[in-house]
C-alpha cells in the first residue's frame, strides 16, 4: 500500500520537475486522498491531522494562494498567522527532505553555492534548494538570533538571493525588564514591517487572536506533557518528535491548536485504556530515555534500533513547554517574554536544570544527548552538560551524529554506542534490582 | 601574580575597565588547545577553545585570570562563558560576565545603542561590585581618551604599511596591535608615538636602523616592536587585503613569504581594534558617557556577525579600493559560522565586482600552513604582480 513519504518520493523522483509538481494543485489534492487512504495507519490521529495541516500549508505556499514569509526555528511566527500569511519553515523542509532521501544531492548543491560542510546541514540543505529553486518563493523571511547564530546569516543571504527582506531579531542573553521592552519593539516593528512588505493590514485583534490560539496550544502541549510521565510511556517519543511542524510553524494557528487538543485527548484516552487499538502504552519499555536535540532525519536506523531494544523516548528536549502563558493583550511583551525564556539561550547550568528536571519527572533510566554536528548552540554545551547530569547520577550518552547528512558518519558506530549505553542502563537496572 | 581581566571580542569596552582601574588582557588563544578538551566539543570554534586553554593555563598572560567579560557575539563565546564559569566559577572567586551586543542589521538603531548602553552600565556596575572598584565620569573619559590615542596612533601605522608594504611584516603589526589590548593606554600611547614619529622620519627607503637610533624616547618596548614590524626582504608582488576571521600570525608570514604584500585587513585582531571613533564628550543633552561609547561600538564597520551583508560588503569594496588591493584573501575559522556564511554571501559578489578571492581555512594553528602555500602560490601567480609601483 501506498504511503505518503512513497507518494512524494515518486512524484519527485525527477529532480527536474520538482518545480512544476511541487507547485501544481493538483499534487495536494492527491497528497490529500493518499492521506485519507492512509489515516488507519498512523501511529496518531493528531499525527495523521497535522500531516493534513502541513501539506495544506505547504501547498498554499507553493501554488501561491497567500504572501509566504519564510520562518526560522523559534521565530515567534504568531506575528504571521496574525497577518494570515503563510508561513514556510525551511527548516522543517529540509528534515523532509531527507526524510524522502533527496538530502545528499540537496546538501551537494549548498556546498556547491559556497557552503561548507562545518555548517549546519539543514542550512546546506536549504542553501541547495534554495540555488535550485525548489522553495517556495518568500515575500520576507524572519529569523531570529536567539537559539542559532546560522539561521539569520543564511536567511541574510537567501533574502539578497529572492530580493526580500530579512526582518530579524536580536534577542538579547539577558532578560531584565529592559531588554524584554527592547525586543518586544522589536516584535511590533517586525509585525508593522511584514505587513507593509505583504500588504497586510495590520489589525491588532486579528494578532490578539493568534496569540489566542498560541496559548491554547501551549496549554494542550503542556497537557500532553502531564499526562506523559506516566510508567509505561502512553505515547513514543519518536513520534512526538514528529510534531515539531507545530512547534516551528504552527504557533499561533487555529489547527495547530485544535491538534494539539486532539493530541491530548488521543493520550488520554490512551491512558484510561482506550485507545483504538487497545494500546495503554507503548509494548516493550525496557528504558525510559530523555532525548536531547533532535533524531537523524535522512534514515530511521537509530531510532527504530533504540524502540526494537526496548528504548522508549519519554520526553524529549524539544517537546517540553518552557514558556509561561501568553497574554492576547500584550501579544508583543508577551511574545518577547516566551521568546527569551528558552532554557538553551542562559547559562548552560540553565539547560543542565531544566533536563535534570524533565529526567526527575518522567523517570528515565538515561539521558542521550543528540549532538548535531553544525549545531554550535546544542554540542557546544554537551560535555559540561554531560559531566554535570552524571554528577547529579544520570548516564549520560552524547551521540554525536547530523540530523540531514548521513554521509560523514557510519552509522554502525551510532548504533554501537547506543548498543553499549542501553547495556549500562540495564546493568544499573539489574543492580537495582539485586 | 597579578590578576588581570580576560576578554576577546573587539566590541569589548575596555575603556570600562581601565576607568574602573582593572587590568586587562586580550585572550588571543595560542597553539595548545588541549586545555579546552574537557569543556568544549572539537566542532566549535578554535578560537573559542585556543582561548579558554590560554586563559585556564595563565598561558602568555604573565598574570592570572581573575575573571572574564565575554561578548555574546556568537555560540562559541557564550559556551566559552559557559566553559569558563564551569571550570572556575564556581566558588563565586571567578568573575564571568556575558555582555550583550545587539545586532545593528547594518542601520543606525537607537534602540539597539539604548540597550547596550544598558548593558555597559551594567557590566560597570558589576564589576565595580566584585573589585570593589569605585565608577568615576572623570576616569572614564580620562580611559576613553587614552583608548582613542593609541587607536589614532595604531592607525597610523596601517596606513604606513599601506603605503610601504614591502617594508611592514603584516604579523608583526598584528602582534602590536595584540599588545594593545594587554597594556595599559597611558603607557602604551607614548611608545607608539615614538614609534610611529620614528617611521615617519625613517620615510620610504629602507632605513629602519635610523628609525631604531631616532626612538629614544620609546624605550627597549618601541624597540621590540619595531623588530617585529620590521620585513626582512621585500617584495613587489601582489596587494592583498586580508578578511572574515582572525589569521594566525605564520599565515601572515607565509603570505608575505610568497612574494605576497599584505597591505590592508578587516580583522578583529588586527584592523577592526583600532575603529570606533569615540566622542570624548559628553552625550549631548543626557550626559550619559555610556549611551557615548555604545554608540561609538556599534556605529563602527560591522563585523560578520552583525547581519549587514550589504553595508559590509560596500565597507570592504571602499576599503580595497583605498588599500588598492588585487585580491581579497577571506579567511574563515573551522566552525566559525558568522564568517562561514558570510564568505558565500561576499563570494559572489566579489566575483561580480571582478575581485579575485582567495578563500582560506585554517584551525586557528599553523598545522595546515603547507595546505595553504600550495592554494595562496597559486592565488599570488593568478593574481601576478601589481600594476604599479607604490
Amino acid at each position: 500500500m501506498m504511503d505518503v513519504e512513497g507518494f512524494m518520493r515518486h512524484m519527485l523522483w525527477d529532480r527536474r520537475r520538482w518545480n512544476r509538481v511541487l507547485s501544481s494543485p493538483l499534487t495536494y489534492t492527491l497528497l490529500g486522498g493518499v492521506l485519507r487512504l492512509t489515516r488507519g495507519n498512523w501511529p496518531l490521529d493528531a499525527m495523521y491531522q497535522m500531516g493534513v495541516f502541513a501539506f495544506n500549508e505547504t501547498g498554499r505556499a507553493y501554488v501561491g494562494k497567500a504572501p509566504v514569509v519564510w520562518s526560522s526555528a523559534f521565530f515567534p511566527v504568531e506575528l504571521a498567522w496574525g497577518l494570515g500569511l503563510c508561513p514556510f519553515s525551511p527548516e522543517v523542509a529540509a528534515a523532509y527532505i531527507a526524510t524522502l532521501g533527496f538530502g545528499e544531492e540537496t546538501m551537494s548543491m549548498g556546498e556547491q553555492a559556497g557552503y561548507s560542510r562545518d555548517i549546519c546541514s539543514f542550512h546546506r540543505c536549504i542553501a541547495g534548494a534554495a540555488s535550485a529553486g525548489n522553495l517556495p518563493r518568500p515575500a520576507a523571511l524572519l529569523a531570529s538570533t536567539h537559539l542559532c547564530d546560522g539561521a539569520p546569516l543564511l536567511f541574510q543571504n537567501l533574502a539578497a538571493l529572492y530580493g526580500a527582506p530579512l526582518l530579524a531579531l536580536d534577542i538579547p542573553y539577558n532578560s531584565s525588564p529592559e531588554a524584554v521592552r527592547y525586543v518586544a519593539g522589536q516584535l511590533e516593528q517586525v509585525w508593522l514591517s511584514l505587513a507593509d512588505v505583504t500588504g497586510q493590514r495590520p489589525d491588532r485583534d486579528k494578532l490578539a487572536e493568534a496569540v489566542r490560539c498560541s496559548e491554547r496550544f501551549r496549554a494542550q502541549m503542556q497537557r500532553v506533557n502531564e499526562l506523559r510521565c506516566r510508567v509505561p510511556s502512553p505515547v513514543s517519543g519518536n513520534d512526538m518528535l514528529g510534531f515539531i511542524y507545530l512547534f516551528f510553524v504552527g504557533q499561533g494557528s487555529r489547527e495547530a491548536a485544535e491538534i494539539a487538543a486532539g493530541l491530548a485527548k488521543e493520550i488520554e484516552r490512551r491512558v484510561a485504556g482506550l485507545g483504538r487499538s487497545g494500546q495503554t502504552g507503548t509494548q516493550t519499555e525496557k528504558y525510559r530515555l530523555l532525548w536531547m536535540h533532535l533524531k537523524p532525519y535522512y534514515n530511521n536506523e537509530l531510532m527504530k534500533f533504540v524502540e526494537q531494544d526496548g528504548g522508549v523516548l519519554a520526553m524529549e528536549e524539544f517537546s517540553h513547554v518552557y514558556w509561561t502563558p501568553l497574554d492576547p493583550e500584550q501579544p508583543f511583551l508577551s511574545l518577547a517574554r516566551k521568546t527569551m525564556s528558552h532554557f538553551a539561550f542562559k547559562p548552560v547550568t540553565e539547560r543542565i536544570r531544566v533536563m535534570a528536571e524533565l529526567a526527575r519527572k518522567y523517570r528515565v533510566d538515561g539521558i542521550v544527548h543528540f549532538s548535531h554536528h553544525g549545531c554550535r548552540t546544542a554540542s557546544g554545551g554537551a560535555l559540561m552538560i554531560k559531566e554535570a547530569l552524571r554528577d547529579e547520577g544520570w548516564p549520560v550518552l552524547v551521540l554525536e551524529g547530523d540530523c540531514i547528512d548521513g554521509r560523514s558518519e557510519a552509522c554502525g558506530g551510532m548504533l554501537t554506542r547506543m548498543q553499549a549505553f542501553l547495556e549500562i542502563l540495564q546493568e544499573r537496572k539489574l543492580g537495582c534490582a539485586l | 601574580m597579578e590578576t588581570v581581566l580576560g576578554w576577546v571580542c573587539a566590541y569589548t569596552p575596555e575603556e570600562v575597565f581601565a576607568a574602573l582601574g582593572i587590568e586587562s588582557f586580550r585572550l588571543c588563544g595560542g597553539e595548545n588547545q588541549a586545555s579546552a578538551v574537557q569543556y568544549l566539543p572539537v566542532n566549535l570554534c578554535p578560537l573559542a577553545r585556543a582561548c579558554l586553554s590560554e586563559g585556564l593555563d595563565n598561558a602568555g598572560t604573565g598574570a592570572s585570570l581573575s575573571g572574564v567579560v565575554l561578548t555574546a557575539s556568537c555560540h562559541a563565546l557564550v559556551h566559552l562563558a559557559n566553559a569558563f564559569q564551569h571550570a572556575r566559577g564556581g566558588n563565586g572567586q571567578f568573575f564571568v560576565h556575558l555582555l550583550d551586543l545587539p545586532r545593528t542589521f547594518g542601520r543606525e538603531d537607537d534602540a539597539a545603542c539604548r540597550a547596550f548602553a544598558a548593558a555597559l552600565r551594567d557590566l560597570a556596575g558589576r564589576l565595580g561590585e566584585f573589585y570593589g572598584a569605585a565608577w568615576s565620569d572623570e576616569a572614564f573619559l580620562t580611559a576613553i581618551d587614552k583608548q582613542q590615542q593609541v587607536r589614532l596612533l595604531l592607525r597610523e601605522l596601517y596606513r604606513m604599511r599601506r603605503e610601504r608594504p614591502e617594508q611592514f611584516r603584516a604579523a608583526g603589526l598584528l602582534e602590536v596591535v595584540r599588545a594593545a589590548g594587554r597594556t595599559r593606554k597611558e603607557e602604551l600611547a607614548p611608545v607608539l608615538n615614538s614609534l610611529v614619529a620614528s617611521l615617519q622620519d625613517a620615510g620610504s627607503g629602507d632605513n629602519w636602523d635610523s628609525a631604531q637610533d631616532g626612538m629614544q624616547d620609546g624605550g627597549p618596548a618601541a624597540a621590540v616592536f619595531l623588530e617585529h614590524l620590521r620585513r626582512q626582504g621585500s617584495s613587489l608582488g601582489p596587494r592583498l587585503l586580508v578578511t572574515g576571521n582572525s589569521l594566525p600570525p605564520a599565515y601572515f608570514d607565509l603570505i608575505e613569504d610568497l612574494g605576497g604584500n599584505v597591505v590592508g585587513d578587516d580583522l578583529c585582531q588586527s584592523y577592526r581594534y583600532c575603529l570606533p571613533d569615540t566622542e570624548q564628550t559628553l552625550d549631548g543633552g543626557g550626559r550619559d558617557l555610556f549611551m557615548t561609547l555604545a554608540r561609538s561600538y556599534l556605529r563602527r564597520p560591522a563585523c560578520p556577525r552583525m547581519l549587514a551583508g550589504a553595508e559590509r560588503f560596500a565597507y570592504l569594496q571602499a576599503l580595497i579600493r583605498e588599500c588598492q588591493a588585487q585580491g581579497v584573501v577571506y579567511h574563515t575559522l573551522k566552525f566559525c559560522d558568522a564568517s562561514i556564511y558570510e564568505y558565500a554571501l561576499l563570494r559572489n559578489r566579489f566575483m561580480e565586482a571582478g575581485v579575485p578571492v582567495l578563500y582560506l581555512e585554517t584551525e586557528y594553528r599553523d598545522a595546515g600552513l603547507e595546505q595553504a602555500r600550495t592554494r595562496i602560490q597559486a592565488f599570488l601567480e593568478v593574481l601576478g604582480p601589481p600594476t604599479e609601483k607604490y
